[in-house]
C-alpha cells in the first residue's frame, strides 16, 4: 500500500471528528499529515528550508479549513491542493535552478534511506542518488511533480488531473516525458 | 523485438514493466535479455533510491509550533480588519501634528483670546490653540 492510501486511511476517522470541532483529533491529523506535507513541499520547492516554511503554512491553512474538506475527493488529494497553492504563494523568485539543485542534494545525501553495511555499496548509492536528485531538480516543475505524484506517490492520472486542475491526458503526457528526459540521462551517463 | 527497440520503450514505461512483470512485449524482452533487463535494473533501482530518500525526509518544525500559530491567527484577522482605521488614525494625528498652531499659548490660570477672557474651572489650567482654519479654535481644559 502506498504511504498516500495509508495515509487516507489513517486519518479517515480524524477527520470527521476534527470537523466537528474535536481539538485533539485535529492536532493528530495535523501531526499524521506533517510529513507528507513537507515532502510534497521540498519537491516544489526544491529547499528544505523553504519547504519548512510551507509545510508550517500548509498546517495553519489544514487547521484554519479543514471545515471546507467536503469529502468528495480524497482527502489527501484535498490536501495537495492546499499544500500546493502553498508553496505557490511562498515561492521565492529569486531562486535559481543551480541552486534548488544544490541545496535539496545537501539535503537528500545527508538522510540516506537505507542503512547500508557494505561501504562500496553505499558510495554506489550515494552516487546514484546524488545524480537522480539533480536529473529529478532540472526537470520542469510541472513534469517533476507529476512524476513524483504518479510513479513514487501512487495518484491515478485523474486524481493527478484533479489536483493539478488538468485532463488525464494531460498528465500523462507530462509523465511519460518526465519519464524519458530522466531516464535517457541515467541511462546515457551508465554507458559513459 | 531488438534492444534499441526495449531501451526505447523502457523510457516511458510503467516500473512494474521495467522489473519485466506482465505480459508486455517489453516485459518478454527484458525477462530474455540480460544486458536489457542490467539497464532496466539501474531505471528501477534510481526511481526506487530517490523515492525512498523522499519518503525518508522529515520536517524539523513541529506541528506545535504551526498550531500555536493557528490559535495566533485569531487575533492576526482582527488586527487585519482594523489596520485600515488605524492606519488612517495615524495618519490623521501626522497630519495635524505637522501643522503648527498659529497661536499656541502656554497653559495658565486664565486667558485673553480675541478679546475674550477665558477662565478655566477651579484647579485647573487653559491651552488654547488655533488651527489653521480661523474659524476653529481649540480651548484645552486640563
Amino acid at each position: 500500500m502506498s504511504t498516500i492510501k495509508r495515509l487516507d486511511d489513517e486519518v479517515a476517522d480524524l477527520i470527521p471528528a476534527a470537523q466537528r470541532g474535536g481539538t485533539a483529533a485535529r492536532d493528530e491529523l495535523l501531526r499524521r499529515c506533517h510529513r507528507t506535507i513537507y515532502r510534497w513541499a521540498l519537491v516544489l520547492t526544491g529547499d528544505r528550508d523553504e519547504a519548512e516554511d510551507v509545510a508550517q503554512e500548509a498546517l495553519v491553512r489544514v487547521y484554519r479549513h479543514l471545515s471546507g474538506f467536503s469529502g468528495r475527493a480524497r482527502f489527501t488529494t484535498w490536501l495537495y491542493r492546499l499544500t500546493r497553492n502553498t508553496a505557490l504563494g511562498l515561492r521565492r523568485q529569486v531562486m535559481s535552478r543551480l541552486r534548488l539543485a544544490r541545496r535539496f542534494g545537501e539535503h537528500v545525501v545527508a538522510t540516506p534511506p537505507v542503512p547500508e553495511e557494505d561501504p562500496v555499496a553505499r558510495v554506489q548509492r550515494t552516487d546514484l542518488l546524488e545524480r537522480v536528485t539533480t536529473l529529478f531538480l532540472e526537470l520542469p516543475v510541472r513534469q517533476r511533480e507529476v512524476f513524483h505524484l504518479a510513479d513514487m506517490e501512487g495518484f491515478t492520472a485523474a486524481e493527478i488531473g484533479e489536483q493539478l486542475g488538468m485532463k488525464p491526458v494531460t498528465v500523462r503526457a507530462h509523465l511519460f516525458r518526465a519519464r524519458r528526459a530522466l531516464r535517457a540521462r541515467l541511462l546515457e551517463e551508465r554507458q559513459t | 523485438m531488438t534492444c534499441a527497440e526495449t531501451r526505447n520503450l523502457m523510457l516511458e514505461a510503467d516500473a512494474a514493466e521495467l522489473t519485466g512483470l506482465g505480459a508486455s512485449t517489453l516485459a518478454a524482452h527484458l525477462r530474455e535479455c540480460a544486458d536489457c533487463r542490467a539497464m532496466a535494473a539501474h531505471l528501477v533501482e534510481a526511481q526506487r533510491t530517490l523515492a525512498a530518500t523522499l519518503t525518508a525526509a522529515a520536517p524539523h518544525g513541529t506541528v506545535d509550533s504551526a498550531l500555536r500559530r493557528a490559535s495566533r491567527g485569531g487575533y492576526r484577522r482582527w488586527a487585519w480588519r482594523v489596520a485600515p482605521l488605524a492606519a488612517a488614525a495615524v495618519v490623521a494625528a501626522l497630519l495635524v501634528g505637522r501643522r503648527p498652531p498659529v497661536d499656541r499659548v502656554s497653559p495658565s490660570a486664565y486667558h485673553r483670546f480675541r478679546g475674550v477672557i477665558v477662565e478655566p474651572p477651579r484647579g485647573r489650567s487653559v491651552a488654547i490653540m488655533q488651527a489653521d482654519n480661523p474659524n476653529i479654535v481649540v480651548i484645552w481644559f486640563f
